[in-house]
């Protein structure tokens, strides 16, 4: 090997090691930054965490009374509650005041199931609002909503202030523990049963509603 | 106020990818110049920050649902299903310079950038999954919407496609103590 060639040979082995000290130092100095990085988040998160959890708004959150049989689930198909006696209601609405559901009482009713989180019930009420408001109720059919599926830890809670905004037209009652709406056979939100003058379960569907569907169901049910 | 900050990571880590995908076209166009300058630079750090970031989307969902309280739904799962091992492979992998976990990485991460993009779209047009809500907890409710558009699955789709991006600009990062091997400019895996 020439002199030449065993000094180029050194200078590529020098060169080749500082570029490997470069290359750890460019390393750790990577570890570093992101060890620092994961540091600064944990803090910041620790204070996140004790800064969020304070409590949310508070709302009167009642529980709802059932007396009488409860329905079956609702299935699509062949619906074995249409006839039955539908169990009467009671509680408190989201005004605060004692309210009551008796299916019974000689006033045909549409009672609606809404929960605050769901979607499909946030475009069915004001679907509902100016369905009522385009004077599309039949005269002598109460129209009555339920409130369930409470939970203050999902969106658009609590209930009463979404409701009250959208200016919602329908006596509301609050269902805190979900009795009435086991009792009436819920599966899905948003869900409508239709109650005769004498109590009696005429239909049952789950899901958003369109006005002409509000019309042909309810309008029927004023005979 | 989390809601807010995780949301300003999101769009950080957003735009981070998109400024990447920009940098690795414009360097792939010009080799010799600035933005090949860029890319270099960035490459070494790739590994690592692709690290913080699948890092901090594993705390930041875990935030939500375990101090928050917002229930994780089907879709949120199978997300955390992508992500969450994302934070220990690539950590482990930057620690030990290791550029091999991009094809594992990519997958998890390109599944993960699918499910998000989904679960985002029937957060907006819930018919699309369903006309109803089921009674337990279902992926069309939203828990955070800031900025009128950034909600939890958009902020997971963030972070998958900037571990992507990330991932994409580490192909070019030269192996340390190898410098017989050129770089690998601009997206050449």
């Amino acid at each position: 090997m020439t002199t030449t060639s065993r000094r180029s040979k050194k200078n590529r082995s020098s060169a080749k090691s500082r570029s490997r000290s470069r290359g750890r130092r460019s390393a750790r100095r990577s570890n570093t930054f992101v060890w620092v990085f994961l540091g600064v988040l944990v803090a910041l998160f620790g204070v996140l965490a004790f800064v969020s959890r304070s409590t949310g708004p508070a709302a009167e959150i009642t529980d709802a009374s059932v007396s009488g049989d409860s329905l079956a689930p609702f299935d699509t198909g062949l619906d074995g509650a249409v006839g039955r006696q539908a169990p009467a209601l009671s509680g408190t609405s989201i005004s605060g005041e004692e309210m009551t559901i008796e299916p019974g009482d000689g006033t045909p009713k549409a009672i609606t199931f809404l929960a605050h989180w769901c979607p499909h019930c946030q475009r069915e009420v004001p679907t509902v609002t100016q369905w009522v408001e385009d004077g599309n109720l039949p005269e002598g059919v109460d129209l009555v909503a339920v409130t369930t599926g409470i939970d203050r830890n999902r969106p658009n809670f609590p209930p009463q202030d979404w409701l009250e905004s959208e200016e919602f037209p329908a006596e509301t009652l609050v269902d805190g523990d979900n009795a009435a709406a086991r009792a009436y056979g819920l599966t899905n939100y948003p869900y409508w049963v239709l109650v005769d003058g004498d109590g009696n379960v005429v239909q049952r569907w789950s899901g958003e509603t369109t006005p002409d569907q509000l019309t042909e169901r309810i309008g029927g049910l004023a005979g | 106020m989390a809601a807010f900050f995780f949301s300003l990571l999101a769009l950080t880590a957003l735009v981070g990818a998109g400024a990447i995908v920009v940098i690795m076209v414009a360097a792939r166009r010009d080799p010799d110049g600035p933005a090949a300058g860029m890319l270099d630079d960035l490459a070494s750090a790739a590994l690592p920050l692709a690290a913080v970031v699948a890092a901090t989307s594993m705390v930041g969902s875990l935030f939500f649902s375990e101090v928050l309280g917002y229930p994780p739904c089907t879709l949120c799962w199978y997300q955390r299903i992508a992500m969450y091992p994302l934070a220990p492979i690539l950590g482990i992998a930057a620690v030990r310079r290791d550029l091999g976990v991009r094809l594992y990485a990519w997958v998890l991460a390109g599944s993960g950038a699918v499910i998000s993009t989904y679960h985002y779209v029937i957060q907006w047009v819930p018919d699309l999954e369903a006309t109803a809500c089921a009674v337990d907890n279902p992926c069309t409710a939203v828990f955070v919407r800031e900025f009128g558009f950034v909600s939890i699955p958009f902020m997971a789709l963030s972070g998958f496609l900037a571990i992507s991006a990330l991932l994409w600009a580490a192909t070019t990062a030269t192996a340390i103590g190898d410098d017989d091997r050129e770089p690998a400019h601009a997206g050449v895996v």
